[in-house]
């Protein structure tokens, strides 16, 4: 489809230049029960060719119920790994835990352009069908998904719309920089977490303002970053699309409602 | 009477692990990297000959490098490093940890050098280690800190 045809179906806030520089789309699953070291490698000889880098992590624990959370605690102590699997110009990446499938896109230089949920959604389906093909083939079984996570890493760097904390508020409406008796001064920094239940759906969407340091430039920057997880119906492809859909919506809509229109401006608002 | 034993915490460097790619340096964790990186930025503006002996002044590119190392490494437990120039247009940086003691010194090419030094006798030779880090210069610092603050 053209460039122009997909951008004119586009409903959500789209921006010219966002500050996005890393998403992550995935899925969340009840841990495979006879999952073992060996499949990592397994997994890796299938999919080499166009993910010739591995790194091997520890696991993240994402629970989102108590259940979960004994589930993921206990498979820690089977199997305390996760492997990253890198594609050729590492501009995207392959997670795979015995409970969890992500997948990663980041900008590597500033000029990269942004690449868009559209474009990464079908590269996700087909990943997630050659590892379910994978389970299948290696006897493990098909994976019981319990939700679909849109995570958008943003970064809005010091000199592009702020200068200092006391700022904040030109940034994220939602944060007042006024004191009741006027005694302390500007904050030095400020962070914010923020949890918010999705509407119609079961999930959350997670905000998070980190002022922090890049490391690979050492440039000072707020990181915004916003995550939804919602419960798809079922564990079937479409269902998981549907999930990830109203996830990404989520996201996009609870980015733009928790920041300025005078930011929006500066990001290029096109919708 | 009972009374708790304190035992003195030794510092972390582990971070949780995330399923974000890209890596921040949470300023919360480690609200001395500022400061530090600040400092380093300044030694841009000493002039030539800035220790009377001709040194040239010090390189953009071993500034920048030591700045990413600083953003890399930074953790709150980690205590604040001693910031310096170095002859030839380099900068150092030095950590002192208990009787452990870790110098790196970043070169305009790339290079950065180490001097490890352990124990309260430093005037002998098997207390000291030195080396060049060429390659994934962060992560093999990363490590020597670690020795530094006695996790490894």
């Amino acid at each position: 489809m053209l460039e122009k045809e997909v951008a004119a179906e586009r409903t959500l806030p789209d921006f010219e230049n966002p500050p996005a520089v890393e998403t992550l789309m995935g899925v969340h699953f009840t841990p495979i029960k006879r999952w073992q070291g060996p499949y990592f490698g397994l997994f890796w000889s299938r999919i080499k060719k166009e993910y010739p880098r591995v790194e091997i992590q520890p696991p993240v624990v994402t629970a989102s119920t108590p259940e979960m959370a004994v589930a993921q605690f206990q498979s820690r102590f089977e199997l305390p790994m996760r492997c990253w699997f890198f594609n050729q110009g590492e501009t995207r990446l392959i997670q795979v835990q015995s409970n969890l499938f992500l997948h990663n896109w980041r900008k590597v230089r500033s000029t990269d352009k942004y690449l868009h949920y559209d474009d990464l959604r079908p590269l996700f389906e087909r990943e997630w069908q050659g590892f379910r093909s994978f389970l299948e083939d290696e006897g493990l079984g098909s994976p019981v998904v319990q939700f679909c996570e849109v995570t958008y890493v943003n970064h809005i760097d010091r000199g592009s719309g702020w200068d200092t904390f006391a700022e904040l508020s030109e940034l994220f409406p939602n944060w007042s920089s006024k004191t009741s008796e006027n005694y302390l001064p500007s904050p030095e920094l400020v962070a914010m977490n923020a949890s918010y239940a999705l509407k119609g759906v079961e999930g959350r969407l997670q905000i998070s303002v980190q002022p922090a340091v890049r490391q690979t430039d050492a440039k000072e920057t707020i990181q915004l970053t916003v995550t939804a997880r919602c419960k798809p119906a079922s564990s079937s492809k479409e269902d998981i699309c549907r999930g990830l859909d109203e996830a990404r919506k989520w996201v996009v809509l609870g980015f733009t409602d928790f920041t300025s229109p005078k930011m929006h401006a500066l990001w290029g608002r096109k919708i | 009477m009972s009374y708790a034993v304190l035992e003195p915490i030794r510092p972390q460097l582990q971070k949780p692990a995330q399923s974000q790619w890209g890596r921040v340096t949470s300023l919360f964790a480690a609200p001395w990297v500022l400061e530090a990186l600040d400092r380093i930025a300044g030694l841009a503006r000493l002039p030539r000959n800035w220790d009377g002996y001709g040194s040239p002044q010090i390189d953009t590119r071993a500034i920048a490098a030591a700045r990413r190392f600083v953003a890399s490494v930074a953790f709150d437990s980690l205590p604040f490093p001693h910031i310096a120039p170095v002859l030839g247009g380099s900068v150092g940086l030095h950590w002192r940890c208990g009787d452990r003691e870790l110098e790196f010194t970043f070169q305009p090419d790339g290079a950065v050098e180490f001097l490890k030094v352990m124990g309260p006798d430093l005037d002998r030779e098997e207390s000291m280690e030195e080396g060049t880090l060429r390659r994934e210069t962060e992560t093999a610092g990363l490590k020597l800190l670690l020795w530094m603050v006695g996790t490894r």
